[in-house]
């Protein structure tokens, strides 16, 4: 029974947009009482901070968190209106996920050698 | 006296033009029996559809005052002083309230919308339900098929190909019934961009249906399925 053609990944989107979403709740408030509680935020606190591998992992697992959710809710929008254009739309956003992660983790990195 | 704006095309109108018509509502008198005066008193021309007259058919569904209603089942007292009615949206107008509603149809069948059992009948006798297992379908079975609740989803307007809230429901009401055995399949043929995963849960459908069936809920449980379907390989 096929009423409409079987889509593999549209199941999984719509997955990960929920999970990344639950994650970002619990992601953003760690990242906003770190910024904002734990002391004064200067570039060498954070600089120290990320030389802790852990906290290096956190940043960059919530950065990966927001771009999945964030360009994923995008093209959500453009695929909307957009419902047969082609898939170059996914390809694309996929493209900005991974250019927003990689972007992130070399300006991350980068703070650490402060 | 209420002006009753109709949204007339095709026929001697080449653009969606709206036309007034005055009339002096009586006491518990329906959308469609004042369009029935328009009818018969000034204007022969107009085109609506109707059956039933009693809530039951859906065929007289169309945009009232900014919603969409059964007119058979409208109270034009409770309308105000002037009236706008316009056809089911998202559908090709084939004359001023009259939609053609193939599309829905063709949807509709496409996802077989009858019970499905591959198991041989009990000897000499139907197969029975219990009150519990019955239960299950008590709302969704109500569906009159009017098509108000796909005509205000959004994305039956951006997704022509999207099932859309009354097709899903109509799934979930097989699906949900203890004597059909085709779960598997129902699930699969809703895990598509084009199935559930389109619905965002905006809730318009729910909002018009005359039958107050709770199709958001519907779709979730058929997105529940097609997860079960997929992650523990049985809906």
């Amino acid at each position: 029974m096929k009423a409409v053609p079987a889509d593999g990944q549209a199941l999984w989107l719509w997955l990960f947009q929920r999970v990344t979403g639950a994650l970002l709740v619990i992601g953003i408030g760690v990242h906003f009482h770190v910024g904002h509680y734990t002391g004064l935020l200067t570039s060498e606190s954070v600089a120290e901070r990320l030389r802790q591998a852990a906290w290096l992992g956190f940043d960059l697992v919530l950065v990966a968190l927001l771009a999945f959710h964030g360009i994923n809710g995008l093209r959500n929008i453009v695929r909307d209106y957009n419902p047969r254009g082609s898939r170059i739309i996914d390809i694309v956003a996929a493209a900005l996920i991974i250019a927003m992660v990689l972007y992130c983790a070399r300006d991350l990195s980068a703070f650490r050698s402060l | 006296m209420a002006l009753v704006r109709v949204l007339r095309q095709g026929g001697e109108f080449d653009q969606p033009t709206f036309q007034g018509y005055r009339l002096d509502p009586r006491p518990g008198q329906t959308v469609l029996e004042a369009l029935f005066d328009i009818l018969e008193t000034q204007d022969g021309s107009l085109a609506f559809r109707y059956a039933c007259r009693g809530a039951v058919c859906g065929s007289c569904a169309m945009h009232i005052n900014g919603k969409y209603r059964l007119a058979c089942s409208t109270q034009m007292q409770d309308l105000g002083e002037t009236i706008e009615i316009r056809p089911l949206g998202h559908y090709p107008v084939i004359r001023d309230l009259v939609v053609d509603m193939e599309p829905f149809f063709a949807q509709l069948r496409s996802i077989r919308p009858y019970l499905i059992n591959d198991t041989p009948a009990p000897e000499g006798k139907e197969r029975l339900q219990s009150p519990e297992e019955r239960k299950h379908l008590d709302e969704i079975i109500d569906c009159i098929l009017c098509a108000c609740c796909q005509s205000a989803c959004t994305m039956t307007l951006t997704d022509p190909d999207y099932l859309g809230p009354a097709v899903l429901t109509k799934i979930d009401r097989f699906a949900s019934d203890s004597r059909d055995t085709a779960l598997a399949g129902r699930a699969e043929s809703v895990d598509s961009e084009h199935g559930v995963w389109r619905c965002h849960g905006i809730f318009n459908c729910a909002e018009v249906c005359p039958k107050t069936i709770n199709q958001p809920h519907s779709i979730a449980k058929m997105k529940r399925r097609a997860l079960k379907r997929r992650i523990l390989g049985h809906a």
